[in-house]
């Protein structure tokens, strides 16, 4: 019966928003509950903080934006120390009274960090710490495309023999971001004409796309094997899967894309509050930053990790954009509620089979 | 009408009748079936789709309930922070939404909305965009936001889709957590509402079958068709037709559907969704009649098997007995008296046969004796001539088996009628004892004498024809000259002298002989040639045989045939009698009138006298025309008298017959007393060869008429014996003279001369002469010249019929010549 299936998919779709956080593992260590997207933060790093620290620091990762809102909302934010926000959430979890106020004085190596990132996002200020920024683009295999790719056309239009071979994100704020922008259209595009048009082009992609998901970040991914020729991707994922394959690219189509800013932010409710801010602390260490930056391959926001980093990070266009591709950029932004409310309702019809 | 068809006809309808009663309650129970199967049919297919719309809308009631008690769709409905509702938790409750899609694939849309009407979260199948994010102002809107329930169901048509959807809506009220307490009214935060794709029920629907071409459809309030077959158009009056038929609270609407009656069943599923189960009346009709087929089929049936095994049994138990029973009757009707019935029930119809079987018993016994008497002389008791027949018959199959040659002896006895007329009856029947004794006698004797061997062969038989005729069969005959020798001793037997009551008479015996199979081959020939032989016989004299002979044969059947001619002309009055008149030459006056017979058959014509007289004589006839021309001869005279004319004799002929067998004296008297006529009128002609045959009793009989005063005239004098000596001895006036003398009269000299003699000597005995004949005036002189008296002939008149006579009678005759 229909109504079983139902019930049996709710209470597996809510299973995980349980409380994640667990009594489990060792008593006398402090444990750091930090929520974060896979790969996305140097393992040496954690390490090192463990044993600094002489605690315990556990990383759940999410899907994507709305995986982890749900993660939130199942607990109310309760069961999370550090969670990783983009810009277009750090108002609204503040809001929430998610967040915990930041004080220099217990992060004293925000002092590092260039403030204009922290005024990119609403409410940011005070509240998140600037961890990384990046883009949006379009990743391929140098060797299995016939022909190199330019713009977003060629990913959202692909050659027939890229059918099947082609992997995007999942939420809706990149991938419609993605096609206004190949429309020609702002990222954060409010208006429904432009937004159907964007909505059409991914819906004519959808034929090609052999999945809506997030890359793995490891030798196993879908770019490293083959098994697809090109992808949406955030800049630094790509250059993460150059390691395991040199003939991974990374491209910015010139007619621009969405950026992006990832903050750190304390819960309010945070379990280990203390670890909480070391930890911040600590990541912000000049030297730690830049080795992390290294592992992540994202421009930091991180001053003086910065000054540390090699040339070739310095000088990557993957990592940093020229800016004439910023400047047709757009950071991606809040939306007003009934503009988002559409966006959301029109992109369900992508995902739905 | 035959009991062959009366029984069917009687029984066919006895069994017909209570079959058809019962024929008609089955029909009228059947029809009662059909219609309540057809009702069922609609009623069930009625249920089986609004159940099916009601656990749909009870499942998605249960969704929407579940859907209540989730924490996103919980917070997503509380919170009044647009950025909070759209940013962070749209994206889930879509989620929810979407997970409900996936278990029910028919909830082709899901949405939250707002309690203004706006659609706030929209989780949709459809590939189109949302045309309509306005709800307020749709009649279901208005409808869920009126409605005292928390939820509400309805169809109506999507306006992007614009198919029938269920629509189901709850209201969602929870209390706001961070201003509101337990005690306070939830208030209302929105809608929950599932839109579920009914194309499966549409179908379910569509294809629905009532009876036989019975369906279904479905419509909304106005009477818009949601669902139902491809093509169905409603009458426009079709929703006031069913509103009518739901205020008279009717189970059946009766429609018109695409042209044809239709009757509707109705159940209203929700709101706005009417269901209509349709059976055409025709559907109802084509089952009636198959039904009705199908009853009169059996009744046929039943009416074969019931009537067929009731007539046959009756067949069996009335019909052929009955008829059996018609042809045993009819067989002993036909005379087979020993027929059994095989009849042997003990019914009445048994009783009618054994009751049969004895009538027959004693008609045999009846018949026995009516045979007996048949075929048996009551004086003799010899057989009669139908036994004889009869006998001969079988024998002559016999003999034609074993060809043997058979004898019929046909013997009539000589002057038994004169014994019967002097002796009385009496007498004559003991003479045909007598007779009949000594043939049986001879014959047995004969039997004795010819043959004991042969079984093939009939015994001799002999029978009394009748009258004085014996007629006897022999069997044996071993050579042509044995029934001769037969004959030759019955002729001898029946010739010894007799000795009856005292009385010693003499008779002889004529026998005529034919053998079979020269002279025949049916009983029918042979008794009549034995017969013709016979009198063959007895015209050779008495007591002599005869031989048939083929010669024989052509003679008697002209004169049988004249025989039988002249009886009717006897019985029908064909005899007349012709005057000719006597002349006295000398005064040419009529002195008498001769009547002569004149036969005259309506088919043949006239027949002469000289042909049928002897053949009268030989049979006898002549006795009753004889009777009849004295009768008719005395009445003609009286009748003359009576007109005042002259009386003159008139002269009959008499044959000698008539005076062998019959007193004619004393029926001349009779008839001249009969007519009131004085007996001189009348004269009596008789031959002399008459006279000649019984001398005695003629002379007797001329001399007693002669006494009374009636006129004797001896005709054709001159052809017999014309012994004058006899002339003296006769009682006679007048004489005729033949003539054969007068034709040459008047040449021949030596006819008038004889003629001149006899009248000479006529004059000399006191007799008048009449010569008659005379044709010419030659003759006539002559004759007058011998002194004749009379003259009667054609010179002066033919014979004239009886009204020409008067004429003749009052004026004076002339010569013709």
């Amino acid at each position: 019966m229909n109504l079983r299936i139902f019930i049996t998919c709710l209470v597996t779709m809510l299973l995980p928003l349980w409380p994640v956080h667990s009594t489990a593992g060792d008593a006398s260590k402090a444990e750091l509950v930090i929520l974060n997207w896979a790969d996305y933060i140097d393992p040496e790093v954690i390490a090192d903080f463990e044993a600094k620290h002489h605690a315990k620091v556990r990383v759940v990762n999410f899907e994507d934006d709305d995986n982890r809102n749900q993660l939130m909302l199942a607990t109310n934010g309760d069961g999370y120390d550090l969670v990783l926000v983009n810009e277009t959430h750090v108002g609204l979890y503040r809001a929430h009274g998610w967040l915990a106020k930041l004080s220099a004085a217990e992060v004293p190596n925000l002092k590092h960090l260039d403030s204009s990132w922290t005024e990119k996002a609403r409410d940011a200020d005070g509240y998140a710490v600037p961890y990384f920024w990046g883009t949006l683009g379009i990743a391929y295999r140098r060797d299995l495309v016939k022909k190199l790719p330019e713009h977003w056309t060629d990913l959202l239009d692909p050659s027939p023999d890229l059918r099947g071979r082609i992997a995007m994100l999942s939420a809706q704020r990149e991938l419609l971001g993605v096609a206004l922008k190949a429309a020609g259209h702002s990222a954060n595009s409010t208006d429904h004409t432009e937004i159907d048009a964007a909505m059409a082009l991914l819906l004519a992609q959808k034929p090609a796309v052999r999945a809506y998901q997030q890359a793995l970040l490891n030798e196993k991914s879908e770019l490293v094997t083959g098994e697809v020729s090109m992808r949406l991707m955030f800049n630094g994922d790509a250059l993460l899967l150059r390691k395991f394959n040199h003939n991974i690219e990374y491209l910015v189509p010139p007619e621009g894309t969405g950026l992006w800013v990832d903050y750190l932010t304390v819960m309010a409710n945070a379990p280990s509050p203390k670890l909480a801010y070391a930890f911040l602390d600590f990541l912000n260490e000049p030297s730690v930053a830049a080795k992390n930056a290294a592992f992540v391959n994202y421009a930091t926001p991180n001053q003086a990790a910065a000054r540390l980093m090699s040339d070739e990070y310095r000088n990557n266009p993957s990592i940093y954009p020229p800016a004439k591709t910023l400047a047709n950029s757009d950071l991606f932004a809040p939306l007003p509620p009934r503009a988002l409310s559409y966006r959301n309702s029109q992109f369900t019809h992508l995902l739905q089979n | 009408m035959k009991l062959h068809a009366k029984i069917p006809a009687l029984v066919l309808p006895l069994v017909v009748a209570p079959l058809l009663v019962l024929g008609a309650f089955a029909y009228s129970k059947i029809h009662d079936n059909m219609h309540e199967r057809v009702e069922a049919d609609a009623a069930r297919a009625l249920r089986t789709v609004s159940n099916h719309l009601r656990q749909e809308t009870a499942a998605a009631r249960g969704n929407l309930q579940l859907f209540m008690g989730n924490i996103v769709v919980a917070k997503y409905a509380t919170t009044n922070d647009e950025d909070e509702r759209y940013s962070l938790l749209q994206t889930p409750l879509l989620e929810v939404f979407k997970a409900c899609q996936r278990a029910f694939p028919s909830y082709f849309e899901i949405r939250f909305l707002l309690p203004d009407g706006y659609e706030d979260a929209r989780q949709s199948h459809l590939k189109l965009g949302n045309f309509s994010d306005d709800e307020s102002a749709s009649p279901w809107f208005k409808r869920l936001t009126s409605s005292a329930e928390d939820d509400y169901a309805t169809v109506y048509v999507h306006p992007d889709t614009h198919q029938p959807a269920l629509f189901v809506g709850a209201a969602v009220k929870r209390r706001d957590a961070t201003t509101q307490t337990e005690g306070d009214t939830p208030t209302l935060r929105g809608y929950l509402g599932i839109s579920v794709d009914l194309s499966e029920l549409g179908r379910d629907i569509a294809e629905a079958r009532i009876g036989e071409s019975g369906f279904m459809f479905a419509t909304d309030n106005d009477g818009r068709v949601l669902f139902g077959k491809p093509g169905l158009k409603l009458p426009a009056d079709f929703i006031a037709t069913v509103r009518r038929g739901i205020e008279h609270s009717r189970e059946e609407i009766s429609v018109q559907l695409n042209a044809a009656p239709t009757g509707l069943h109705m159940r209203r599923v929700n709101d706005n969704l009417l269901l209509f189960a349709a059976h055409p009346d025709a559907d109802m009709n084509n089952l009636i009649v198959q039904s009705a087929l199908l009853v009169l089929l059996g009744l046929l049936l039943v009416v074969a098997v019931t009537g067929g095994g009731l007539v046959s049994v009756l067949t069996r138990h009335i019909v052929r007995p009955v008829e059996r029973l018609g042809t045993v009757a009819s067989e002993i009707g036909s005379g087979n008296w020993d027929i059994e019935s095989g009849i042997e029930s003990n019914d009445e119809i048994g009783d009618l046969a054994r009751s049969v079987e004895s009538m027959a018993r004693n008609l045999k016994d009846a018949d026995d004796r009516v045979r007996f008497l048949a075929y048996h002389d009551n004086l003799t008791g010899l057989p009669n001539r139908a036994m004889f027949r009869d006998y001969l018959t079988r024998a002559l199959s016999q003999a034609e088996r074993a060809e043997l040659k058979l004898g019929i002896l046909f013997l009539d006895i000589d002057g038994f009628k004169r014994i019967n007329d002097t002796l009385g009856h009496q007498t004559g029947d003991l003479l045909l004892k007598e007779v009949a004794r000594r043939l049986t006698a001879q014959l047995r004797e004969e039997d004795m004498l010819a043959h004991v061997d042969d079984s093939r062969r009939p015994e001799d038989l002999l029978a009394r024809l009748g009258g004085d005729e014996f007629i006897v069969l022999l069997t044996s005959i071993h050579d042509l000259h044995g029934p001769g020798t037969v004959a030759r001793r019955f002729i001898r037997a029946l010739g010894e002298t007799m000795n009856l009551n005292g009385q010693e008479c003499n008779i002889g015996a004529s026998i005529g002989i034919a053998i079979y199979p020269d002279d025949g081959a049916d009983a029918g020939e042979l008794i009549k040639h034995a017969d013709i032989a016979m009198y063959h016989a007895k015209a050779l004299g008495k007591n002599a045989y005869q031989y048939f002979q083929s010669s024989m044969n052509a003679a008697v059947l002209e004169r049988a045939a004249l025989e039988a001619k002249l009886r009717r002309a006897i019985a029908e009055q064909h005899l007349s009698l012709h005057y000719q008149p006597q002349i006295d030459p000398l005064s040419m006056e009529v002195v008498g009138v001769e009547a002569l017979i004149r036969w005259t058959d309506p088919d043949t014509g006239p027949i002469s006298p000289g042909a049928f007289i002897p053949l009268a004589e030989e049979t006898g006839l002549i006795l009753p025309i004889g009777e009849w021309v004295i009768d008719e001869a005395c009445r003609q005279a009286k009748l003359w008298d009576a007109r005042g004319l002259p009386s003159v004799p008139i002269s009959v002929n008499v044959s000698g017959v008539q005076f062998e067998r019959q007193d004619v004296a004393e029926i001349v008297r009779l008839a001249v007393t009969r007519h009131r006529l004085p007996p001189g009128r009348l004269e009596v002609e008789i031959t002399e060869s008459a006279i000649m045959r019984h001398p005695e009793r003629a002379v007797a009989a001329l001399t007693t008429l002669r006494e009374s005063g009636v006129g004797v005239a001896l005709d054709d004098f001159g052809t017999g014996y014309s012994s004058l000596s006899y002339l003296r001895r006769f009682p006679i006036d007048t004489l005729k003279i033949d003539r054969s003398f007068i034709i040459e009269i008047d040449t021949n000299k030596e006819d008038a001369e004889i003629v001149a003699a006899i009248v000479a000597m006529a004059h000399t005995l006191g007799l008048r002469v009449i010569v008659e004949g005379v044709e010419t005036d030659a003759q006539l002189r002559v004759i007058i010249a011998k002194h004749c008296d009379i003259v009667q002939g054609f010179v002066f008149s033919r014979a004239l019929p009886a009204a020409d006579i008067p004429a003749l009678l009052s004026a004076p005759l002339r010569r013709s010549a």
